[in-house]
């Protein structure tokens, strides 16, 4: 009996191109370090928990599908053929949660309705002006990154969905990849997942070089307690989806997910914001992760362009941060330095991540002081903000 | 006579005062949870007077925790 | 590389008017809301000094 064909995990290294044998050993070892950083709370554990399990048992649970033919019985994204596919759902174990809900992004909205139903947008209502204006200067990243790809080599779609990373929102990387870089879709979403994990860990630094110590502690008295009732948030979730998708119908399904979901927190039917908060934004998060795990299969994720993705999206949420936080110093000078820059950051809408970032670095100078408002109406407007960005990339890219 | 407000919208996770306690400016008073982030609340320096809420209290902006002499 | 980027600006300022327009929505909602509500308390009153 050959051994190759015994353990067909290990048989298969040698039979496969070096290049992929090695690949896989390489990602085997990195999805055992993200589980580890995961744990250690460095990157986002939620996601990448199930990331890294997926991606170390998928590049090591390779077999002989033919004689000739290698590959895994987890997934298969590359199956596009009716027939083709009817048989791998059958075969492949998680075949039908990529079929059904990643590849058309459904996973994605959930993941966005989740998140509305935790987010409160009273900040946004509150001080509408403020929110947009750090937020759009948040989106530095999203803008410029795109010429910067594209002189890189990327086409425009592929460009476009890199330079989304910026907005620092998974959800809507996913649905601009698979709509504007279908063949690049693994690899830039999984480069924006894992850097966004990052930011947590990463920005604190960013707002300590860009904001010194004693901007950095000052507190902001709240203002006249300007009451923002449910009905008036509900109203403008109401609006503001039907405005949104009346303008960039291709991310319709992302508006109205995310409105949906804070429409639900704000109405106050507890058993829907249980469905929305514990069991939609968990599960899809989970299998987010799993599945993002799952797609790193070597032979799927080697693209000679990966490393380009890799700088990219390094660029694109680096000059996010750096113009959010600028976007808090314009807010500074324009509200007579009674501002604190650092909530610049909680522009870059990764909810709740960068507004906690905010909060974190202001108090460690000054335990005093309570920004996390003013951020998280920063952080959602972000997400309003990036939403904008990619409608109209998804609706001129293709014109281009 | 002065009330101790909430800085922010969240639940009430943690109390660490009691009426009739002394405070000083440093004490953590409250913890309060909002967006899964512990945020500790600090008062003036006297004496609580009252304590008005318990572990677990949902709490908007501005909402009184306590009042303080 | 000039023309990408045209592109990135052109979508930048469409997205910064809309973010804007959406910011003047948001305060116009308010305000349209605002004055319904007081008219509703006004109209009780009236009510309550009819009966």
């Amino acid at each position: 009996m050959n051994p190759a064909m015994l353990f067909q995990g290990v048989g298969t290294l040698f039979y496969q191109d070096p290049k992929i044998a090695i690949a896989r050993i390489v990602l085997i070892l990195l999805g055992i370090l993200l589980v580890y950083l995961g744990r250690k709370e460095v990157l986002e554990p939620l996601i990448m928990i199930p990331m890294g399990f997926g991606m170390s048992a998928v590049n090591a649970g390779v077999l002989f599908l033919s004689t000739s033919q290698t590959g895994t019985i987890f997934i298969d994204p590359m199956v596009t053929e009716t027939n083709g596919l009817m048989q791998i759902l059958q075969i492949d174990f998680l075949q039908p949660i990529y079929t059904f809900t990643f590849s058309n992004g459904l996973i994605a909205c959930i993941v966005f309705m989740g998140i509305g139903v935790i987010s409160d947008v009273g900040n946004v209502l509150r001080y509408p002006f403020t929110s947009m204006l750090i937020a759009l200067c948040a989106e530095l990243g999203t803008i410029v990154t795109f010429p910067i790809a594209h002189a890189m080599g990327l086409s425009w779609g592929e460009a476009a969905a890199v330079s989304v990373i910026g907005g620092a929102d998974g959800p809507m990387v996913l649905f601009t990849s698979l709509i504007l870089a279908k063949d690049l879709f693994v690899p830039i979403t999984i480069v924006a997942y894992l850097y966004l994990s990052l930011t947590y860990g990463g920005y604190p630094f960013l707002i300590r070089l860009m904001v010194p110590k004693e901007l950095r502690g000052i507190a902001l008295k709240p203002t006249k307690r300007n009451d923002v009732t449910s009905g008036e948030k509900i109203a403008f979730d109401l609006i503001a989806s039907t405005v949104l998708c009346l303008l960039f119908p291709v991310a319709a399904p992302l508006f109205l997910s995310f409105f949906l979901g804070n429409a639900i927190k704000e109405s106050g039917v507890t058993k829907y914001i249980q469905l929305l908060e514990d069991i939609f934004l968990y599960a899809a998060t989970f299998f987010l992760g799993l599945m993002l795990g799952v797609l790193c299969e070597a032979s799927t994720i080697l693209n000679p362009k990966i490393l380009i993705l890799l700088v990219l999206g390094m660029i694109a949420l680096l000059l996010s941060g750096i113009g959010g936080i600028a976007g808090g110093y314009l807010v500074y000078l324009i509200n007579h330095k009674k501002f604190n820059p650092a909530v610049g950051i909680a522009g870059v809408s990764c909810v709740p991540t960068t507004a906690k970032v905010a909060q974190k670095e202001a108090a460690r100078v000054n335990k005093r002081c309570v920004i996390l408002q003013y951020a998280m109406g920063a952080n959602i407007c972000g997400v309003i903000t990036t939403a904008i960005l990619t409608g109209i990339y998804i609706t001129i890219v293709p014109l281009l | 006579m002065g009330e101790l407000i909430s800085p922010m919208a969240g639940r009430v996770q943690e109390i660490h005062v009691t009426a009739g306690q002394m405070i000083t400016e440093d004490d953590e008073l409250f913890i309060i949870e909002a967006m899964k982030m512990e945020n500790a609340v600090y008062g003036d320096p006297g004496i609580v007077k009252e304590v008005l809420v318990k572990v677990g209290d949902k709490v908007e902006e501005d909402d009184v925790l306590a009042i303080i002499e | 590389m000039k023309e990408a980027i045209l592109v990135a600006l052109e979508v930048y300022y469409m997205g910064f008017i809309i973010s804007i327009l959406i910011a003047a929505l948001i305060k116009g909602i308010q305000l349209v809301i605002r004055r319904f509500t007081p008219k509703k308390g006004a109209e009780s009153e009236r009510k309550e000094a009819a009966e």
